[in-house]
């Protein structure tokens, strides 16, 4: 293009800019001089422009910068924490970037996963809260939760901590590529759910349990991971100051309950909420929520507001994951229940009733509410145990009563609140 | 404490200015590292919800590298200019690593996700967006640079406007014209 068609071009974009539609059109044919070329060069630019609300406005630079500080994570590969030798990233998120460790000394965990929290943080802060919480989280002794060893600051002086190194796939990814049965995956669940109740009689939290955060080893063991560290990094959300902007940056939307993403205070019944999305997911190969935006407003209206379909009817649905480790996956009914129970009519059957009731009351409306004293929400996690394992006990043995209804024994065992 | 400023830069952007090519190549490294000692630095510092004011670190970086009385008005634009454009290329990177990445998939996953980007969620695609802007720089050179002034350099209108000793109002119609023809562009791919 030459320089003068594109000045001329610039010049009849803004004068017709300024006109509506008739008087575009008409002034575009006026000032073409027949060279239609130009004027439709022209007509579809004002058409992009009009349609262009939003693209590019704002500006990249805060990703950019962060990139550039991040580029010093790059640098620690080969770097000493401790007696342990980064030798290579495993993991970026929110809040940091974990490492694969090394010792090269005989001494006891020869590989741990570092995981350096990113800059931003107040480290003073951090290691303070952690010298605090220090003592029950290392003495943490469950089959199913990682280890935290310990923390302390890099030189150049950004928190770290240093935990069991676990080789795993996230709980719902392992549970697909395994093809684990409903009854399987319940098994699983109940496993999980022992180890948060663990954590819970020892007054820690999780408070970001999510796929992700539950690696299950090739052997089949769920282990839990970053127990108490959302504390550690972010002790106003726990006292009620957090914004839903500071909560979104440090939990992920879908498994955040209505008191998290409010930025209310946080209790054991906020992790049991976090299961019963878990669970939903588990079973269903849905989310509960769906979120048009990322806007604040939208999420917490979403979660507080919207009650999820039933787990039975929602497998019927044909929609794509938007989020997390399965994102882009696409779902059918035929693709949920061949990872599952075969055929979409069976699994229909499993999820409907019982497990329907024990979902929705821990992630619906009906749950719980978050201010519960931790006795009860124990007693929630024990009832659905106890729910599972009838529900099991009864589908193993043909001649148990099926029709003696999921209803009556689910109305019986619902906490009275 | 900051470590003493890299001498030399100051040659490099007058020499560059004076179509040296080779002196650009020497003078990035500088002002990258430079740039990021000083996000760094600032993000320590200041509260953790602390966002970073582009023109200010870029600025920071400006005072610190360049001796003001060897530079003229172009010299400093042609900094930020240089700052933007990096900023660019550092995204673009950023955005045709992960493409590839998600392309070889199947990473083992821990404890972190991936944090999904901001600049994902504003719906642009950086390497469709990228390759655009390429070539609205061989059709107006001018338009190209408001646009990584602004996008990606963070820099305001006025600021622009300052840097490149225009009005704001041409500015302003630069970036309308500029946006369209991105925006259709991008569009027909």
């Amino acid at each position: 293009m030459t320089p003068e068609r594109w000045q001329r071009i610039n010049e009849m974009f803004h004068a017709a800019l300024v006109l509506d539609g008739q008087e575009r059109s008409a002034f575009l044919v006026a000032h073409s001089a027949g060279d239609d070329v130009l004027r439709a060069k022209v007509a579809a630019l004002l058409a992009s422009h009009d349609q262009a609300e939003g693209f590019i406005q704002g500006s990249v630079f805060g990703d950019a910068a962060q990139l550039l500080v991040e580029d010093e994570a790059q640098a620690m590969i080969g770097q000493h924490i401790g007696l342990y030798k980064i030798t290579r990233e495993i993991g970026r998120g929110g809040m940091g970037t974990v490492y694969l460790a090394t010792r090269d000394d005989d001494q006891y965990e020869k590989q741990v996963a570092i995981k350096v929290v990113r800059r931003g943080m107040d480290t003073d802060l951090v290691l303070a809260r952690f010298r605090n919480e220090r003592q029950i989280l290392a003495g943490f002794d469950h089959p199913n939760i990682a280890r935290l060893f310990d923390g302390g600051s890099t030189e150049t002086g950004l928190p770290y901590f240093i935990m069991e190194y676990i080789e795993g796939q996230a709980i719902d990814e392992f549970c697909d590529t395994e093809r684990l049965s409903t009854s399987a995956r319940l098994e699983l669940f109940r496993t999980v759910c022992s180890a948060v109740q663990y954590a819970h009689q020892n007054l820690v939290i999780h408070r970001d349990i999510k796929p992700s955060n539950i690696l299950v080893t090739a052997a089949g063991v769920p282990k839990l991971l970053d127990f108490g560290i959302a504390k550690l990094l972010h002790a106003e959300a726990s006292r009620g100051a957090a914004t839903t902007a500071m909560v979104q940056r440090l939990m992920t939307p879908e498994y955040a309950s209505p008191e998290q993403v409010r930025g209310e205070h946080v209790t054991t019944v906020s992790d049991v909420y976090s299961l019963g999305v878990l669970l939903y997911e588990l079973l269903s190969g849905h989310s509960p929520y769906h979120f048009k935006t990322l806007l604040d407003q939208d999420i917490v209206q979403v979660i507080s507001d919207s009650e999820p379909e039933k787990p039975s009817t929602v497998i019927n649905r044909i929609e794509e994951v938007t989020t997390g480790g399965r994102k882009g996956k696409k779902l059918t009914p035929e693709s949920v229940s061949k990872t599952r129970d075969g055929r979409p009519e069976k699994l229909r059957r499993k999820l409907a009733g019982d497990l329907d009731n024990i979902v929705l009351s821990q992630c619906g409306k009906s749950r719980p509410a978050g201010t519960l004293p931790s006795g009860n929400s124990l007693k929630t996690f024990a009832d659905t145990w106890t729910v599972c394992r009838l529900w099991r006990a009864k589908r193993r043995s043909p001649t148990a009563q099926r029709s003696s209804s999921g209803e009556t024994l689910w109305r019986s065992l619902r906490p009275q609140s | 404490m900051l470590d003493p400023a890299p001498t030399g830069v100051t040659q490099l952007l007058v020499n560059w200015s004076n179509g040296d090519k080779a002196a650009l190549d020497e003078m990035l490294p500088l002002v990258y590292q430079e740039l990021r000692r000083i996000a760094v630095n600032r993000l320590r510092r200041e509260n953790p919800n602390h966002t970073l004011q582009p023109t200010a670190l870029v600025n920071e970086a400006y005072l610190r590298l360049i001796d003001q009385r060897d530079v003229n008005w172009q010299n400093r634009a042609q900094f930020f200019g240089l700052a933007a454009e990096m900023m660019r290329r550092i995204l673009v990177n950023h955005a045709l690593h992960r493409q590839a990445a998600k392309r070889g998939g199947g990473a083992l996953r821990v404890s972190l996700e991936v944090a999904v980007n901001s600049f994902e969620q504003k719906d642009v695609n950086l390497v469709a967006l990228d390759e655009a802007l390429k070539n609205l720089a061989t059709i107006d050179p001018r338009q190209c640079r408001i646009v990584e002034m602004k996008f990606f350099g963070g820099l305001t209108v006025a600021e622009i406007a300052e840097v490149l000793q225009v009005s704001s109002d041409t500015i302003e119609r630069d970036w309308k014209m500029a946006r369209a023809w991105l925006h259709l562009e991008i569009s027909n791919r």
